[in-house]
């Protein structure tokens, strides 16, 4: 009997987990390339290996007002697919060229995607040169990190597609 | 691990005649937890005394030798008082003793550390508390003592800049310690707190090295003490270290073979002899493993689960800090963890075929 | 320390037992263990060191985060180890220490997993998510596995979710929580954890009956509401006493006596409890002399303490009497 309900949960969490990824990797292949300014600020995470603290240039223009929020920004991209931050999304109906991205808001601290870059143990001085984050971003606003670029937008590091 | 009252064992222990007649009284006991409290309570009263002679002899503490002679009379009275405490009021005149004496001590070595020398410090230092140890009969005061006897040793090794090695050696002196504490009752209530003391002061002085290493700094020690230059023994030390570490590990094990009847040269005794050096070996990129497992297997060997949970502690905060080291590869530390995890796994079936359950018994029954 | 170990050292010294003796008298008492007591302590060690050691490598494979693996192939690798944990555990059966230690492993591996999902997907989802998702996952799996360890682990976790949580996003959804407040949620959590095990271990439950990990929870839960207290008394002049933590702190004392006194003796969370007591008592009485300062009053907080924790040393010893290790 318990063992029966072990395997039930192992499938159901099983089924979870691979929903999740499905997702992800759906928004990674048709979300719209974007690239984000940073304003750089890097420890060890709790068992997730090297990262790096980002922040973005971006972020600066969400003012704290309520500590705890979640909300969007309006932003087009240049030519060069660089992000050029428009309003704050308050319901108006988006123009042909802008695109919406997804914040946090906690504590008066302003989150757009990650605020930390993984990558492999050691490699931390391939990244120390990097001015973009390179973002996959779905028609919600939700965003995914996907790499990290120097001042020449050129990628840095392996690419793991 | 279900054990009998004292009155059931002594039934069974007069059934088999090794004690005749009635059984004496009780005696009192407290677990560990009530010395914490009591070391604990100890220790803000100790501060509270400070406090009290700060600031109504505010002007005369200022000299150094004062607060030295302070302290030795501070603690003089203490030792007096443990004596002298009778029937219901010792633990009163013991508890304040305990806090008079910890005061006592800081005024001491507040005043003979005063311009810091090292050197003579040291050696009046260890002098000192060495006389507290012996002439102080309390286990809680004892063990204090023992483990501040380790860290004035361990700084004044570290002048000798072979720090490291304080872990190892501390353990193996522990262990005489142990093992004949449990055969001599008359020396028991002072080897017993003088055991737990050094092993206390190993785990601590362990448990800091691992925080000051997962800063990525294994010279901080000599450094911050003031002693510059890497010293020309530093390459030699971890291996010296985890050496010593792995002696007391086949020490322990060859002791609980031989309390086992177990000839340790010999082909029964001699495998298990081998998997501790594999064990050793094993253990050597993830140190404090060592110490656990040795720390965990004298507990249960002596029944003492106060060891066996320190033991346990120690295991699973040497693999944390594992994961924070910063001299090996994460890759190489999982094949590492995989390679031990593995063979552990197969000792132990090796163990269920060669020495299944059922013979154990058999043997048992029989012998 | 253990009251057999005294008698039987105290026997001897008073001749009542021969030294030579000894060693026998320690192994009938159970101090020594038997041949059969070592068989299946390093079966048991090897076991769960042994899974232990498997999960934590895997683990910290993730954790290196190769970067020429694609992120599905190890998604695929990771989730076919937590297939096989299960699987191992589903073959030796639930009721047995090898089907739980490898229902460890995968509930281990189930962390493993989720952080490598947040490390391949980097959305920047809050830490406490990690934890929280992972406790609520793992949760059928530590029901049925009914083993302590499991147990604890569950605990942990939900606390680092709830602490993270906290630490994300300052307080709950009706307002900021002080230090001292989110102390007292964590506090509640931890002492609605021991209630539980407690009751189900009450209820006749058979696999809860060790007190060392009811006696984990119980030094969560005091440790952090008196620190609240602690806190609390710090931070706030004496007069507003009745506004700080009120009424939760004398409720968790008298609970805990009523209980841990009269209910089932337990001595080491009696200790624990007038440790607190102590604790406690002499920041307020500090904060009632505070106002005269000078030598007396140390004087007279050192005696509280000295006193009280003789009194409280006594006590505990007399209550040992009365029930065995």
């Amino acid at each position: 009997m318990a063992e029966r309900i072990m395997i039930v949960a192992a499938l159901a969490l099983l089924a979870a987990i691979n929903f999740g990824i499905a997702t992800k990797e759906r928004l990674l292949a048709d979300g719209r390339v974007l690239l984000l300014e940073l304003a750089p600020v890097d420890p060890r995470s709790l068992m997730q290996g090297d990262y790096m603290a980002l922040r973005f240039a971006l972020a600066n223009k969400v003012s704290g007002t309520g500590t705890n929020q979640n909300g969007k920004l309006v932003v087009t991209a240049d030519q060069q697919g660089v992000a050029v931050f428009r309003r704050l999304d308050d319901g108006t109906p988006l123009a042909q060229d802008e695109l919406l991205l997804r914040y946090r808001l906690r504590q008066g601290r302003v989150q757009i995607a990650s605020n930390a870059f993984f990558f492999q143990e050691g490699k931390a001085g391939d990244y120390a040169g990097a001015r973009y984050g390179e973002l996959r971003v779905a028609g919600n606003g939700e965003a995914i990190l996907t790499g990290l670029r120097d001042a020449n937008l050129a990628p840095i590091g392996a690419r793991t597609d | 691990m279900k054990r009998p009252t004292p009155e059931r064992l002594w039934a069974i222990l007069r059934r088999e005649a090794l004690v005749q007649g009635e059984m004496p009284p009780r005696p009192s006991a407290s677990g560990w937890y009530v010395r914490i409290l009591l070391g604990v309570a100890g220790w803000l009263g100790a501060l509270l005394v400070l406090g009290f002679l700060g600031t109504l002899l505010h002007s005369l503490l200022r000299h150094g030798s004062a607060r030295t002679s302070l302290g030795v009379l501070a603690c003089g009275l203490a030792v007096g008082l443990f004596h002298a405490g009778t029937g219901s009021k010792k633990a009163m005149a013991d508890q304040f003793a305990l806090a008079l004496s910890l005061a006592g001590q800081v005024l001491f070595l507040s005043g003979v550390f005063d311009p810091f020398h090292g050197g003579w410090q040291w050696l009046v230092g260890a002098l000192f508390y060495g006389v507290l140890l012996a002439l102080v009969p309390d286990f809680l005061h004892r063990l204090w003592c023992a483990l501040i006897l380790l860290v004035i040793l361990t700084l004044w090794l570290g002048n000798l800049r072979m720090l490291s090695l304080l872990g190892g050696l501390g353990t193996l002196a522990s262990l005489p310690l142990w093992f004949y504490s449990e055969r001599s009752p008359v020396l028991d209530p002072f080897l017993r707190p003088l055991a737990y003391g050094l092993i206390l002061g190993v785990l601590g002085f362990q448990g800091l090295d691992f925080f000051l290493l997962s800063l990525g700094d294994p010279g901080f020690w000599t450094r911050s003490l003031g002693f510059s230059g890497p010293s020309p023994w530093a390459s030699w030390v971890p291996w010296l270290s985890h050496g010593l570490f792995s002696l007391s590990l086949w020490l322990v094990v060859g002791q609980v073979l031989q309390r086992e009847g177990i000839p340790l040269l010999a082909p029964p005794g001699l495998p298990w002899l081998a998997v501790s050096v594999l064990i050793a070996l094993l253990t050597f990129p993830a140190p404090g493993l060592t110490l656990a497992l040795t720390l965990m297997l004298l507990g249960f060997a002596q029944g003492n689960r106060v060891l066996l949970a320190l033991g346990l502690a120690a295991a699973v905060a040497s693999l944390s800090h594992f994961y924070y080291q910063l001299h090996l590869n994460l890759a190489v530390k999982a094949a590492v963890l995989a390679g031990t995890g593995l063979v552990l796994l197969a000792l132990r079936q090796w163990l269920a075929t060669w020495l299944p359950m059922g013979k154990v018994r058999e043997g048992m029954d029989h012998g | 320390m253990s009251l057999l170990r005294v008698a039987i050292i105290d026997w001897c010294r008073q001749g009542r037992l021969a030294s030579r003796d000894l060693p026998r008298a320690m192994e009938r008492a159970g101090l020594y263990p038997d041949t059969a007591a070592w068989r299946v302590f390093l079966d048991r060690l090897l076991l769960w060191a042994g899974a232990a050691f498997l999960a934590s490598a895997v683990i910290y494979f993730f954790a290196f985060n190769w970067q020429e693996m694609h992120r599905l192939v190890k998604l695929a690798l990771v989730q076919s180890l937590l297939i096989g944990a299960v699987a191992v555990a589903w073959y030796f059966r639930l009721d047995n220490e090898r089907g739980q230690a490898a229902l460890l492993a995968a509930t281990l591996l189930l962390g493993a997993t989720l952080a490598l999902f947040g490390q391949s997907y980097q959305t920047g989802a809050d830490t406490y998510e990690l934890f929280l998702y992972w406790a609520l996952l793992a949760l059928p799996w530590v029901l049925v596995g009914r083993h302590p360890a499991l147990w604890l682990l569950w605990i942990g976790l939900s606390n680092l979710a709830l602490t993270l949580y906290l630490d994300a996003f300052g307080g709950f959804w009706w307002g900021r929580l002080s230090d001292q407040e989110a102390m007292l949620a964590l506090f509640w959590l931890n002492l609605l954890a021991l209630g539980l095990w407690e009751f189900a271990a009450w209820r006749g439950v058979s696999w809860l009956r060790g007190r060392w990990a009811p006696r984990i929870l119980g030094t969560a839960a005091g440790g952090l509401i008196t620190s609240a207290q602690i806190w609390g008394l710090v931070d706030h002049p004496l007069g507003r006493l009745l506004a700080t933590v009120p009424l939760m702190y004398p409720l968790w004392v008298a609970g805990m006596y009523f209980f841990y006194r009269l209910r089932r003796l337990d001595l080491f969370m009696l200790a624990g409890l007038s440790l607190s007591l102590i604790l406690v008592g002499t920041l307020i009485l500090g904060k009632m002399l505070a106002f005269r300062g000078g030598a007396l009053s140390f004087l007279l907080l050192g005696i509280f303490v000295i006193g009280s924790s003789a009194a409280a040393g006594t006590w505990l010893k007399r209550l040992a009497q009365e029930v065995e290790e």
